[in-house]
């Protein structure tokens, strides 16, 4: 009887191992950043490369919690797409490298260009699946990646990816907004509770 | 002197009477707690209704005013969209359901084509597309045996808007059974 008991609770310890998992964000920033001298005035966020089926979705996503600022003017991925392709030209669909980012940047006659890509990781044990976002700011002039954020979210099964699509780019943003609001000399305060949420 | 063998006769039937309802007794109590413990565990399970996906909320469709409802309000009340159609382009449908991989590609003009004889597409408009997906029914199961009715029920959700100027110019909804 003990060992049944015994064996009943590794199995309920180990179902919620693999139902479990965090949400892991990374955030770097250059260091020699000397956010003073940044005169920005327009920043263009660049189409999202990655999972085809959730690239624009990503990217309108990441546009829509960068236009909550009021300091910067955003060039939406979808205008800077139709811009440069009336230039001739068509960026990479699977990773953008910083040469032709800050390429794209001085088509769009901006200061900053954002990149951005989603992906999805199969990690380890307790983690098996993670939906990934990455974004990189750019300083179109010196070519340097002035900061880079990555938001890894587990996806359950029950929901799929696109349920969780949110939160990670929420979470990049949100480390792109407090850079954004340095520049403009406030303090970003990010929200508590998701913003992209389905209203009861 | 013949009356004791029929007096013992009929304890005897008696005693087996008692007897077999006894053990009737206890056969309906067994199986009254069988039942129960059935129903304790999960295995029973009766008249449940039951949704797969979200449903589509209604009144915040009610909500969106042509012509004046931002693109950021429809992120805001609705979420990110399966899809988004711009002209000239494919797009990548995931199917529905967390359990299928991949996508589907669809012309972005089938979606357009459905707003074109009412608007001018031009160069800056998008479609949000939104799909739901929902399941209704109910069903009655003891173990493995059971029997179920339902119905699914899909709403699709297409919004045109101009992204130029972030606002939405129409909608259309449809729901099917």
């Amino acid at each position: 009887m003990k060992k049944v008991v015994l064996l009943s609770m590794v199995i309920a310890l180990f179902s919620l191992l693999l139902s479990c998992g965090e949400t892991v964000r990374h955030f770097e920033r250059d260091e020699e950043l000397d956010l003073e001298r940044l005169n920005w005035g327009k920043i263009a966020i660049l189409p999202f490369t990655g999972i085809p089926a959730f690239q624009r979705v990503s990217g309108e996503l990441f546009s829509f919690h960068m236009c909550k600022q009021k300091h910067f003017v955003i060039i939406e991925p979808a205008i800077a797409e139709i811009e440069l392709k009336k230039r001739g030209i068509e960026l990479s669909k699977t990773q953008i490298e910083i040469e032709e980012a800050q390429k794209a940047g001085q088509i769009l006659g901006v200061d900053a260009v954002i990149v951005g890509s989603i992906i999805i990781k199969r990690g380890e044990f307790s983690n098996p699946v993670n939906l990934v976002a990455g974004v990189s700011l750019i300083n179109v002039s010196k070519r340097k990646v002035v900061a880079t954020s990555i938001c890894s979210v587990p996806i359950q099964r029950l929901y799929g990816e696109h349920k969780v699509l949110p939160a990670a780019t929420e979470g990049v943003a949100n480390d792109i907004l407090s850079i954004l609001y340095e520049l403009a000399g406030e303090t970003w305060n990010p929200p508590q509770k998701g913003i992209v949420t389905k209203q009861e | 002197m013949e009356s004791a063998p029929k007096r013992d006769c009929y304890q005897t039937g008696v005693k087996n009477i008692v007897k077999s309802l006894w053990k009737m007794k206890m056969i309906l109590s067994h199986a009254f707690f069988a039942f129960m413990l059935i129903c304790m565990s999960g295995c029973m399970v009766s008249g449940v209704e039951y949704i797969i996906d979200e449903p589509l909320n209604e009144a915040q469709i009610k909500e969106i005013q042509r012509a004046e409802t931002t693109k950021q309000e429809i992120l805001k009340w609705f979420g990110p969209p399966v899809a988004i159609a711009r002209q000239g382009t494919t797009m990548k449908i995931p199917p529905p359901g967390p359990t299928k991989k991949g996508y589907e590609e669809v012309l972005s003009e089938t979606f357009f084509e459905l707003f074109s004889a009412k608007h001018e597409i031009i160069e800056g408009h998008i479609i949000y597309y939104y799909y739901y997906r929902e399941i209704k029914g109910s069903f009655a199961a003891i173990g493995l045996l059971g029997t179920s009715k339902k119905r699914l029920v899909v709403s699709k959700l297409w919004i045109l808007i101009n992204d130029k100027t972030g606002i939405v110019e129409d909608y259309l909804l449809r729901t099917s059974e």
